[in-house]
């Protein structure tokens, strides 16, 4: 979990080109829609993620409404990805 | 200064067909284009349904040759893009409703909107390019910038006044027909052929796919239970002229409305207010000199995606309140055609009031919830309609809205 | 026509325009291509919105900065803006990846950045701007196509202050594209940039010059017509052919300006940005600096006295031709 959580904030930067953020500044737990907080993404960053799951786990979300809560922090996105990797 | 806009002419091409008497016949028959692909080299045949017009470019290029009578220009010597070909063919049909006028004196502009070009030999041109980059014929790349198609539409009726492109996204031709207005009304061109073209192209339907709103299956507009668009293409144009230039029996109808604006919210969401979509057809009203009572029967945007229908119709009830106009998209007999849209539905509008007829919502079974349930498209075509204002909106990426308002001829 | 005033500029281009006014020292170009000098964008762009954007986007968003604030952030009516090649690294970006990956594992953002309104559009979201938005495509004219809607804007009425720009930018694909073309040579190098203009209906002491004409033509029938174009759209600004001091133009000589304008200078721009589609959005920004009687810009066009009129003229292909004319203030 925590060796996964590592490679996603990696994969997160790249796929979402944030400049200046470094692995060690986001945290597991940290809300990644807040429109006020650090990272503040949105719903084109919420498509990137779906993309980032399919492309690197293989991992379908058809709906958006589902990655809503998928997306919630990291901790989320990686309780969600070893869920349902084969 | 204060010159009337008169509409003499229109032509369309889409999925429901060719030319505006087999597009009416689709219409009367509730036939719509949506469809399997047939033409479109994707890997998502079968599994996307799209509203492609029915010919090849080859078929095309042959309809374009046989319409051209330019001795300046013979399609047959270069090569077309799909855009081009779709431009010129509407274009021509709307120039010659118009009674064929001669074009040559500088006072006729072309105005068209589009939204990727050349796109549709571009990529193939790309998919050898980036293996080799002195593979694929270079001069593939003359024919992508998005004003090509629109001078191509120009030399083909050999119109010699200000020519040029708008691209706004999906409200790229209704801009278009405001722009020739406005040149019209401040006393710059005495006509002009306005309207817009796009082609379906990998790259469109790829991007639509990837941000999610694309329909699996045919679409449902203004329904709740509504899942997203589905991607056409075509073209749509009409001839405006001032009232000095406009023989009394080519008058179809008048434009007397027109407004722009901008959501400002998101680049591809509309705001939960439909802000954008409020001020334009608030302006395009004011610009008429109506009352929103006053509209009989509106074109809505009505991609069927469940951010743009809800959105649309908060804005419409702000504007009307209790009392909404019959209302319908078209969108679910031709698909979003996207830059060309606003042409296409400029045309509907035009032959609405022409003859009288609204058309209807087809596959439309819900009302949407958010929206109070009360907001129910017309599900038949009506005919033997009194319809005086018709108010038809078109809005795009990066916030782009615009409504125009068409006026039954009382000349 | 209306009286337009020029009120705030902002010019990215291959020389440094961005800060101060073009210098004594000018770069030259490279290997055919002359490429712009970028400010820092952080300060005018959020770091979370700068992530998506495009050197298209931010040089014109960063342009559009610098104009209002010159013009004392007034409140804009409209925002027109014209690019012919529009957003090219995401549109290579998109069509790219649909290529590599077989029409899978897409980004939206590249796809979402790549219509031709983005700037246009990205300008209005960051300054909550809801006023007419427009985007002009039309090759070599599309920044002249913006300016004539803008003149339509004023002459509709209810108009105050119009933002107008031009961008094009180069990448790396579009560089070998050119050169396979040809249209990029040591002798006649491409180029790229991004001028904004806040236009006013009011005269200011701040104002540069005014906007006193612009005319596109399609495909002249012969030089005799073009003539007549230029002849029409001089009369039209109040100008007689003697009051023209300054002709902006490109490599070759306009082919009127012997008959028209012997006494007028003529000075070619595109050796100092090079050439595209919407390089006359450069020309009237230095053109308009030299108006005010601005000195470095002067003395970086050869000018002893600052010009009463100029003439800017361009065309492609023999397809599109332009002028833009600018007076004092």
């Amino acid at each position: 979990m925590e060796e996964l959580i590592e490679t996603l904030k990696v994969q997160i930067i790249k796929q979402l080109n944030l400049e200046d953020v470094e692995p060690d500044e986001i945290d597991a737990d940290e809300m990644l829609f807040d429109a006020d907080g650090e990272l503040g993404l949105d719903s084109i960053d919420a498509l990137e993620l779906i993309v980032l799951l399919d492309k690197e786990y293989g991992i379908k979300i058809k709906n958006q409404e589902e990655g809503k809560k998928i997306f919630h922090s990291l901790k989320t996105m990686a309780e969600f990805i070893l869920q349902h990797q084969d | 200064m204060a010159e009337r806009i008169f509409i003499t002419g229109i032509g369309i091409i889409s999925a429901i067909g060719k030319g505006v008497s087999e597009t009416l016949q689709s219409i009367k028959s509730y036939s719509s284009g949506v469809g399997s692909i047939k033409h479109l080299k994707t890997n998502h045949r079968g599994e996307i349904p799209l509203c492609e017009v029915q010919y090849s470019n080859e078929e095309l290029s042959r309809l374009a040759q046989k319409l051209i009578k330019s001795t300046s220009f013979d399609p047959s010597k270069e090569s077309l893009t799909r855009t081009s070909l779709l431009g010129i063919i509407a274009a021509q049909e709307a120039w010659r409703s118009a009674g064929s006028p001669v074009l040559g004196n500088g006072r006729t502009g072309v105005f068209s909107g589009n939204t990727v070009g050349g796109m549709d030999l571009t990529e193939h041109f790309y998919a050898e390019f980036i293996q080799d980059k002195l593979a694929g014929d270079i001069k593939t790349m003359l024919t992508h910038e998005c004003a090509k198609s629109t001078e191509r539409i120009a030399d083909s009726l050999g119109a010699t006044g200000m020519v040029s492109t708008i691209s706004t996204a999906c409200s790229s031709s209704a801009n278009t027909i405001m722009l020739g207005a406005r040149m019209i009304k401040h006393g710059l061109l005495d006509r002009a052929i306005v309207g817009g073209v796009d082609a379906l192209t990998k790259f469109t339907v790829n991007g639509f796919n990837v941000l999610q709103i694309l329909d699996h299956q045919y679409s449902q507009p203004f329904d709740q239970n509504r899942r997203g668009l589905n991607l056409g293409e075509g073209a749509g144009f009409i001839v405006l002229e001032t009232e000095k230039t406009a023989k009394k029996e080519n008058i179809l109808a008048e434009l007397v409305g027109y407004a722009n604006s901008n959501d400002a919210y998101h680049q591809t969401a509309s705001s939960p207010d439909g802000t954008g979509a409020y001020l334009a057809m608030k302006g395009a009203i004011e610009t008429a000199g109506i009352k929103p009572s006053d509209i009989d029967y509106v074109n809505v945007h009505g991609t069927g995606t469940l951010n743009n229908d809800l959105s649309e119709g908060i804005a419409m009830q702000r504007i009307f309140g209790k009392n909404i106009p019959k209302f319908s998209s078209t969108k679910a007999f031709t698909g979003h055609t996207l830059g060309a849209s606003g042409g296409v539905e400029a045309v509907f509008s035009v032959l609405a009031l022409d003859k009288g007829i609204i058309y209807p919502n087809l596959r439309f079974q819900t009302p949407i919830e958010e929206l109070g349930g009360t907001m129910i498209p017309e599900t038949e075509l009506l005919e033997t309609q009194d319809l005086k204002y018709i108010l038809s909106n078109s809005f795009g990426f990066g916030g782009n809205t615009s409504s125009l308002v068409f006026a039954k001829n009382k000349a | 026509m209306e009286k337009i005033y020029i009120n705030g500029i902002g010019n990215i281009s291959p020389q440094n325009t961005f800060d101060e006014s073009i210098g004594e020292k000018l770069v030259k170009s490279v290997d055919s291509f002359f490429v712009c000098q970028e400010p820092q964008y952080k300060q005018f762009i959020q770091r979370k919105l700068l992530r998506r954007m495009s050197r298209a986007v931010r040089m014109g968003l960063a342009a559009a900065h610098k104009s209002l604030k010159e013009a004392k952030d007034p409140a804009i009516d409209a925002i027109v803006t014209g690019t012919a090649w529009g957003c090219v690294k995401d549109t290579e970006k998109f069509l790219e990846t649909i290529i590599e990956n077989n029409e899978q594992y897409l980004t939206p953002t590249a796809f979402v950045q790549s219509t031709h309104n983005t700037v246009a559009g990205q300008i209005a979201l960051m300054h909550h701007n809801n006023c007419y938005n427009m985007s002009y495509v039309q090759g070599s004219v599309s920044f002249e196509s913006a300016l004539i809607d803008a003149i339509l804007l004023f002459k509709d009425g209810n108009t105050q202050n119009v933002l107008a720009a031009g961008i094009d930018e180069q990448t790396d694909q579009l560089k070998i594209l050119l050169k396979r073309l040809t249209c990029a040579r040591e002798s006649y190098p491409m180029g790229e940039g991004a001028a904004c203009f806040v236009l006013s209906n009011r005269k200011e002491e701040f104002s540069y010059a005014k906007l006193a004409g612009v005319k596109m033509i399609y495909r002249p029938k012969n030089i005799r017509a073009l003539e007549n174009h230029v002849k029409s759209a001089i009369d039209n600004a109040n100008i007689t052919p003697d009051q023209v001091n300054l002709i902006l133009t490109g490599y070759a000589p306009p082919p009127f300006a012997k008959s028209m304008f012997p006494d007028a200078q003529l000075f070619n721009y595109k050796q100092l940005c090079g050439e595209y589609p919407t390089s006359t959005a450069f020309a009237m920004a230095i053109g308009a600096k030299a108006i005010q009687n601005d000195e470095k810009t002067k003395k970086a066009l050869g000018l002893k006295h600052s010009p009463n009129n100029i003439i800017i003229y361009n065309q492609a292909e023999n397809i599109h031709h332009s002028i833009i004319i600018l007076s004092k203030a």
